[in-house]
C-alpha cells in the first residue's frame, strides 16, 4: 500500500517535472519570438518614420507645384466653380433622347427636403440597372449623354459657362440603344421618368 | 538464544539492530504513547499541507498545458508597447499633422580595420566601392583608413538612409554604423522662421524650436502648430513674386484666424534652409546670411504709416469723440514746430470719416487724434498690446518703439502710423480684435482644438467693430486698395506706405508698403497682412511702389487662393447679406468719388 502510494507520488513528480520544464522551454521560446517581433516592430516604425520624412519632402509644395506645372497644369479654383445651393447648378445642356430610368419613383416631397443628398442618390439609384460598360461617372461634367447609334458611345459635354459642381457627383445613365437588349430586371415601361423631372420633383418638394 | 536465533533469520536485519527481547512486557506509558501521537499528527498534518501544495502545482501546470496556456493571454495587455526610444526631441507638426521637422537617424559609418583585413578583404576592392557610395570621399583616402590597423576609425559622419542601405549592400566585413539622430526639416525654408532650427546638440536655437523647448525636448507626442503649410507655401510663393516684381530687399506677412489669433501662415523673406542655418551659400555674404535669419514679424519694427489709422480710427469711434458723419479738415496743412503735415492724395476740402480712412488722409486723421488726446491715445494702443512685447511662443520678439513722452507732435504722427514701431504681429493682432466684434486674443503658434473659443479681453465695443469693418470694406471697394479685391470673397482692408527711418531721418526713396486685409469683411474669418521692404516700382504699376500697387494685388491674389483651403465659401458680394453689413448709412445717397 505504502509502496503504491510512494509510485504514485514519484510518478506523479516526474511528470510535474517534465510538464515544467516543458512550459518553461515553450515560455522561452514565445518569449524569445515576442521580443523578436518588437525588435522587428520597432525597427519597422522607425522605418516607417523615415519613410514619412521621405514622403514629406517629397510632397513639398513646392515641388507639387512645379510638378503640376510641368504635366497636369491645373489651376487654382475659382470663386465662380464654387456653388453651394442646388438651384445655382445647371443641369441638363443638350436635349437628349430621354434615358429611360428603371426603377426608383421619385422620393415623396416631404423625404426630399434634405439639401442635395438626394439629389445626387437618386439618379445612382436609377442607374442600378445598366450594364457597368456605359454607366459614367461623371463627376467633372454634368451633363453626359449618348447618341442613340449602334455603338454606345459616351459622351461629355461640359462648358466653361456651366459651371460645374465638384461637391456633387451625378452619376449619369447615358441612354441606351433600343436596339441591346434591356436587362430583364425592372419595368421601364411603368414609370418613364427624365432625369430633369425626377430632379424637378425633388426641387419642388424642397 | 533460541528466539534470538529465530530473529537473526531476516537477512535484512542491519547488525547493530538489537531485537527487543521477546515477550517483553509493552510499557504502557502514558506520556510517551502521547508523545507519539502527537508526532504523528504533525507528521499527518505536513504531508497533507505539502501533498495540497504539491497538488495545486500540479494542478496549475495541468491547466497551463492542456487548458488554453491557462488564461496567459491576460499578460498581453500588461505589455509595454512596441516602440522605439523616444527622440531626442519631438516632431513639429502643422494643423493637419504634416511634418515640419522631425528627427532622423543620421548614423556614422566607422570601419573596425582589424577585423577587416583578418576576415581577407581586398582593402582596394572595397575602397572603391565605398567610394561609389561616399560621394564626397576619393578611394585613396577611404584606404588608408581601412589598412589603418585601429579598431575604430570614423568613415563618413551623418550617413543619409539611402547610403545606410546601401553600405549594407556591399556586405564588407569590418564596417558598422554608431546610432545617431538629426534634426530634419523636410519642407526646408518653407516655415523656416516659424519653425526654427536647433544647434547641433539638438537644442532649439530659434522659432517655435527655442520658444517651446521645454514641449519638444526628450517628448514623444508632436507639437502641433496652428500653421497650415499650404497657406504657407501661397503666403512665400506670392510674396516672392512681389519681391521679384518690385525688385524689394524683402518681404513679410502673416495670416491669421481673427476669431481665435491661431497663426495660418507667417513668412519672413528672405528666408533660409533650417537644415543648414545660417549657411554662406547661397548668400551673398554672412551679413546677408545673417539678415535671413532675422525674422521680420515678431523681430522687425516698423512704422507702419497709414495702416495704423485702423487704430486711430477705432480709438476715436470708441471714445465717441469722432462719429461717422462727422467731418474734418483736411484743406488746410498742419504746421507744428519745424514739421508740416499733408496728404499724399490731398482732396483739400472738407471730409467725413469714411473719407478720410477711404483717402487716407492724414490730415484729417491728425485732427481726429488731437481731439481725442494724448492720454486716449496712449491708453488705447497700450490696450490693443502695441506697447509691449507681443505675448506668443516665441523668444525672439521686439520691443517696440515709441515716445517716452507724449507730446503732441507724437499725436499727430501716431495717428498715421509714424514714430512709433512694431511688428508687424502687433498690427496683426490689433487689427484681428478690431473686426473681430473687439475682442483681443494673443495670437498663437498653437493648435486650438476646433470649436474652442481662447480667452480674450474686449478692447472696444461691438459697435465700433462693425463700423471699422465697412470702413474697411470701402477702402477696398473705393479707396486706395481697389487691387485687393477677390471677388466672391469680400475683402476689406488698409494700405500703409511708410518712408523709412534711417539715423532719424526719413528716406524719400526707402519705402516699407504694407498692407491689412480681411476677409470676409462682413463676417471676418482670416487677416492677411503683407508688408514689402523698399519696392520699386515697375511698368505694371505705372511707376508706384506704394502699398495699393505692391501688396494690394498680391493680397487678392492669396486671398482667391486660400480661401477654399481654408473653407471659406465665396458669396455673392452684392447679397442683400453682404450689402446689408457694410453698408454705411452717412455715405448714403451720396456719390462717393473713387480715389
Amino acid at each position: 500500500m505504502i509502496r503504491f502510494a510512494s509510485l504514485l507520488w514519484l510518478a506523479l513528480v516526474a511528470v510535474t517535472g517534465f510538464a515544467t520544464f516543458k512550459v518553461k522551454y515553450a515560455v522561452q521560446d514565445i518569449e524569445e519570438e515576442l521580443n523578436k517581433v518588437r525588435r522587428q516592430t520597432i525597427a519597422e516604425q522607425q522605418e516607417i518614420h523615415v519613410l514619412r520624412a521621405e514622403w514629406t519632402a517629397l510632397t513639398q509644395p513646392e515641388r507639387l507645384a512645379d510638378l503640376n506645372r510641368r504635366f497636369l497644369s491645373l489651376a487654382a479654383v475659382t470663386p465662380k466653380q464654387l456653388q453651394h445651393k442646388i438651384d445655382e447648378i445647371p443641369l441638363r445642356l443638350v436635349p437628349e433622347p430621354e434615358p429611360v430610368i428603371a426603377a426608383a419613383p421619385a422620393p415623396e416631397p416631404a423625404t426630399a427636403v434634405a439639401a442635395a443628398a438626394p439629389v445626387a442618390a437618386a439618379p445612382v439609384a436609377a442607374a442600378a440597372p445598366v450594364p457597368p460598360d456605359v454607366v459614367v461617372d461623371a463627376t467633372a461634367a454634368v451633363g453626359a449623354a449618348t447618341p442613340p447609334s449602334g455603338i454606345p458611345k459616351i459622351q461629355l459635354i461640359a462648358t466653361a459657362e456651366a459651371a460645374p459642381l465638384p461637391a456633387v457627383p451625378v452619376k449619369a445613365t447615358p441612354g441606351k440603344p433600343e436596339t441591346r437588349p434591356q436587362p430583364a430586371k425592372g419595368k421601364p415601361a411603368q414609370q418613364p421618368r427624365s432625369l430633369d423631372r425626377l430632379i424637378d420633383a425633388i426641387a419642388e418638394g424642397r | 538464544m533460541q528466539a534470538a536465533q529465530r530473529l537473526d533469520d531476516n537477512p535484512c536485519r542491519p547488525r547493530h539492530f538489537k531485537p527487543p527481547p521477546p515477550c517483553a512486557p509493552v510499557v504502557v506509558d502514558e506520556r510517551s504513547n502521547q508523545a507519539i501521537e502527537t508526532c504523528r499528527t504533525r507528521l499527518v498534518a505536513t504531508a497533507a499541507l505539502f501533498a495540497v501544495v504539491f497538488l495545486v502545482v500540479v494542478l496549475r501546470l495541468a491547466e497551463i498545458v492542456l487548458v488554453n496556456g491557462g488564461g496567459a493571454e491576460s499578460h498581453i495587455g500588461r505589455l509595454p508597447p512596441a516602440a522605439p526610444p523616444a527622440p531626442a526631441r519631438a516632431d513639429i507638426v502643422d494643423r493637419n499633422g504634416t511634418l515640419l521637422a522631425t528627427m532622423l537617424p543620421k548614423p556614422s559609418l566607422f570601419v573596425n580595420s582589424k577585423a577587416l583585413l583578418a576576415a581577407g578583404q581586398n582593402p582596394d576592392e572595397a575602397a572603391h566601392q565605398l567610394a561609389s557610395v561616399l560621394a564626397d570621399k576619393s578611394p585613396a583616402e577611404i584606404r588608408a583608413r581601412l589598412v589603418s590597423g585601429k579598431s575604430f576609425a570614423y568613415l563618413q559622419r551623418s550617413l543619409t538612409p539611402r547610403q545606410q542601405y546601401a553600405i549594407n549592400r556591399l556586405g564588407i566585413p569590418g564596417l558598422d554604423f554608431t546610432p545617431e539622430e538629426r534634426r530634419f526639416y523636410p519642407y526646408g525654408d518653407l516655415a523656416a522662421h516659424v519653425v526654427g532650427y536647433c544647434g547641433i546638440d539638438n537644442e532649439g536655437l530659434a522659432g517655435v524650436e527655442r520658444g517651446l523647448d521645454a514641449g519638444v525636448k526628450g517628448q514623444r507626442e508632436p507639437v502641433e502648430l496652428s500653421l497650415d503649410a499650404r497657406v504657407q507655401f501661397i503666403l512665400r510663393e506670392e510674396l516672392q513674386k512681389v519681391v521679384k516684381d518690385f525688385t524689394a530687399k524683402g518681404a513679410a506677412g502673416i495670416i491669421m484666424d481673427v476669431r481665435t489669433g491661431e497663426i495660418i501662415a507667417m513668412v519672413s523673406l528672405p528666408d533660409f534652409d533650417p537644415n543648414r542655418p545660417g549657411d554662406t551659400e547661397g548668400a551673398a555674404s554672412a551679413a546677408d546670411a545673417k539678415e535671413r535669419l532675422f525674422n521680420k514679424i515678431t523681430l522687425g519694427d516698423y512704422e507702419m504709416g497709414s495702416a495704423f489709422k485702423i487704430f486711430n480710427t477705432a480709438m476715436a469711434l470708441d471714445a465717441g469723440t469722432a462719429t461717422m458723419a462727422k467731418n474734418y479738415d483736411a484743406i488746410h496743412d498742419i504746421r507744428i514746430g519745424r514739421f508740416t503735415i499733408s496728404d499724399y492724395h490731398g482732396k483739400h476740402r472738407m471730409l467725413s470719416v469714411p473719407e478720410i480712412f477711404m483717402y487716407s488722409s492724414n490730415l484729417g486723421s491728425a485732427r481726429m487724434a488731437m481731439e481725442a488726446g494724448a492720454e486716449r491715445q496712449r491708453t488705447f494702443l497700450g490696450r490693443l498690446g502695441l506697447l509691449k512685447p507681443v505675448p506668443i511662443e516665441f523668444d525672439e520678439l521686439s520691443k517696440p518703439h515709441y515716445p517716452a513722452q507724449w507730446r503732441e507732435v507724437n499725436v499727430i504722427t501716431i495717428a498715421y502710423g509714424h514714430g512709433i514701431a512694431v511688428s508687424p504681429l502687433h498690427v496683426a493682432a490689433g487689427v484681428s480684435a478690431v473686426v473681430n466684434g473687439g475682442i483681443l486674443h494673443p495670437p498663437t503658434l498653437h493648435k486650438l482644438p476646433p470649436g474652442t473659443q481662447p480667452p480674450g479681453e474686449r478692447v472696444i465695443s461691438e459697435k465700433t467693430s462693425e463700423q471699422m469693418r465697412k470702413l474697411m470694406r470701402l477702402v477696398v471697394e473705393f479707396g486706395t486698395a481697389k487691387l485687393a479685391a477677390a471677388p466672391g470673397y469680400v475683402v476689406g482692408g488698409k494700405t500703409g506706405t511708410a518712408e523709412k527711418n534711417q539715423g532719424g531721418h526719413y528716406q524719400e526713396k526707402k519705402l516699407l508698403s504694407d498692407f491689412v486685409g480681411v476677409f470676409p469683411m462682413h463676417d471676418p474669418r482670416y487677416l492677411v497682412l503683407t508688408l514689402v521692404d523698399e519696392p520699386h516700382g515697375n511698368k505694371q504699376s505705372f511707376g508706384f511702389a506704394t502699398a495699393g500697387w505692391t501688396v494690394a494685388p498680391a493680397t487678392s491674389r492669396i486671398v482667391q487662393r486660400i480661401a477654399p483651403i481654408l473653407g471659406v465659401a465665396p458669396v455673392d458680394e452684392a447679397s442683400p447679406a453682404v450689402t446689408q453689413a457694410l453698408t454705411i448709412e452717412s455715405l448714403q445717397g451720396k456719390r462717393i468719388e473713387t480715389y
